[in-house]
């Protein structure tokens, strides 16, 4: 089951804008329009997903 | 007029006279004037006649004609065949529907002075194929299949891999399946066909009853830069035909489809083809006439599918040899290679070109076959070591390294692709000694052996690790891979 998470900017507070975590194999998926694993994630949430919460590093 | 047009000169009326008749002035004047009028359209032979019309020479030749002088002279056989001599031209034709100058130069290249050649067609003679410029196949991007040679596998080297549901195989070839577990890929070299040294082979791994909707396919999306002049969606879309070497198990007739990558997946056009000896390679030759309707990627998107199908339902299969408004990836009636445990499916030198019909197989320098992978996938690691490999050899060779001078400081790894990726690739990070994805191998104190990275930012030409955890000095070191994948 492919499962996302946000995750924290350096501030540790703020939730990073520009990069999703893919889980489980940590990859990082540029917010990208023309990229396909980013396109594979909008379509998880179209389906009603949400992504975990960002944790602390 | 003295003559009727066709050169026939007629005396006039009143001629001729019979016996008895009188000659008067009204009769003799008349006669003469009409004679005198056909001498003066007639050509003198000391050429002081100017001709007043084309020369009709109804097919038969000047002969003993002199040399020419001046530019509006006659030629003689002997004068064009020595200027043809003369411009190096021998043994050969040229043709054309316009060839300006009237003269093809003689001077050496690197001269001042030369002259142009402009035709439609220019055929030298060389060799049985003549070269249609701005048109057909062009020496350069002949084939738009990257990796058809099955050379490069940058993911799972020669591994034989049971693929994830949409996973990519050898470098630019994915597997669509609709369930894991029914086939295997991987990179062979046993016995390939005159030519090739590398195909990728299939085996089903069960004896599957396919579905109306299940798909089992080998695909290529062919990138839409690399597509743009195909003139897709236009009334000059261009024909292409699609070759490849395959081998089977299996006998009868397969299938499969090129399709429109973007939404709504259509048009689609399905092709069959048949393998008639088992286990025995065949060279298949597809040719596909331009689709002059839908919209086709012509930048970074894929503009279109290429398939091979390996057990496609009937809901996705087509009636092969149209474009059809349906989204489909195989064709009505193929084999399913699934459909046999223990069948076998090859395929390598697939090429797709311009015009219609198959030419040679375009082999490309492995790096620049590697370069041109490199856009949609990019290790760190060795070519030979497979992504979330252990080996610690292997594994660290290449590896990219940071070094933490003291707690808490902020690092940063920044590291550039060997060449610009298709657009902002996905990048995953391993630790070298362990595989384990989004890490890295520590060597230092005040920390376990791996450490997770912090954020990694990528662009096409690179990316930036930021922000490391923090609480530890030493190095790090890891290995990325990148994803731009279509």
């Amino acid at each position: 089951m492919i499962n996302y998470q946000y995750i924290y900017g350096l501030d540790g507070v703020t939730v990073n804008q520009t990069v999703i975590k893919r889980l489980p194999d940590n990859a990082m998926i540029p917010v990208d329009p023309d990229n396909t694993d980013y396109q594979a994630y909008l379509a998880w949430v179209a389906q009603g997903n949400e992504p975990l919460p960002a944790e602390a590093v | 007029m003295s003559r009727n047009g066709s050169g026939t000169y007629t005396l006039p009326a009143g001629n001729p006279v019979v016996t008895g008749t009188t000659i008067t002035s009204s009769w003799a004047n008349t006669t003469m004037q009409n004679i005198a009028d056909g001498l003066t359209q007639s050509v003198a032979s000391d050429g002081q006649t100017p001709m007043s019309g084309a020369l009709n020479m109804a097919t038969n030749k000047i002969t003993a004609l002199g040399t020419p002088t001046v530019s509006t002279d006659a030629a003689t056989k002997a004068y064009v065949d020595l200027t043809q001599t003369a411009s190096g031209i021998t043994g050969g034709t040229i043709t054309g529907a316009t060839l300006t100058n009237d003269t093809i130069d003689s001077t050496p290249i690197g001269s001042t002075t030369r002259s142009t050649v402009k035709a439609t067609t220019l055929d030298l003679g060389l060799s049985t194929q003549s070269v249609a410029i701005g048109q057909g196949n062009a020496s350069i991007m002949k084939n738009r299949i990257i990796n058809g040679a099955m050379v490069i596998s940058q993911r799972y080297g020669t591994t034989a891999t049971a693929n994830t549901i949409n996973d990519y195989t050898l470098d630019r070839f994915a597997v669509y399946q609709t369930t894991t577990g029914k086939l295997i890929t991987q990179q062979l070299s046993s016995s390939p066909p005159v030519g090739f040294t590398n195909y990728l082979g299939i085996t089903s791994q069960s004896a599957f009853s396919i579905g109306s909707g299940d798909y089992y396919v080998i695909s290529q999306i062919v990138e839409g830069y690399n597509a743009a002049d195909l003139g897709w969606g236009t009334a000059n879309a261009k024909t292409v035909t699609l070759s490849f070497w395959v081998q089977s198990s299996l006998t009868g007739t397969f299938g499969g489809c090129i399709r429109n990558n973007s939404s709504p997946y259509y048009p689609s056009y399905p092709f069959t083809y048949s393998i008639s000896v088992a286990n025995t390679w065949t060279q298949i030759s597809v040719t596909i006439a331009g689709p002059t309707t839908g919209t086709w990627n012509t930048t970074n998107g894929g503009a279109f599918n290429v398939y091979f199908g390996l057990g496609v339902g009937s809901t996705l299969s087509g009636t092969a040899g149209s474009w059809q408004n349906t989204n489909l990836l195989g064709a009505t009636g193929a084999t399913s290679v699934v459909g046999t445990s223990g069948a076998t499916f090859y395929i390598t030198g697939v090429q797709l070109e311009v015009g219609s019909s198959a030419t040679g197989f375009e082999y490309r320098q492995v790096t620049q076959e590697l370069s041109l992978c490199q856009r949609y996938f990019y290790k760190t690691y060795n070519q030979s070591v497979v992504p979330a490999s252990n080996s610690a050899a292997g594994g660290q060779a290449g590896a990219l390294m940071l070094y933490i001078p003291a707690t808490g400081n902020t690092v940063r790894n920044t590291m550039f692709f060997k060449t610009t990726m298709r657009t902002t690739p996905t990048i995953t990070t391993y630790n070298p000694e362990t595989g384990t994805a989004g890490y890295a191998a520590y060597e230092g104190s005040g920390a376990s052996n791996q450490v997770a990275l912090g954020t990694t930012y990528g662009s096409d030409n690179g990316s930036l690790v930021y922000g490391l955890s923090a609480g530890f000095t030493g190095s790090l070191y890891w290995q990325t891979t990148a994803s731009a994948e279509l």
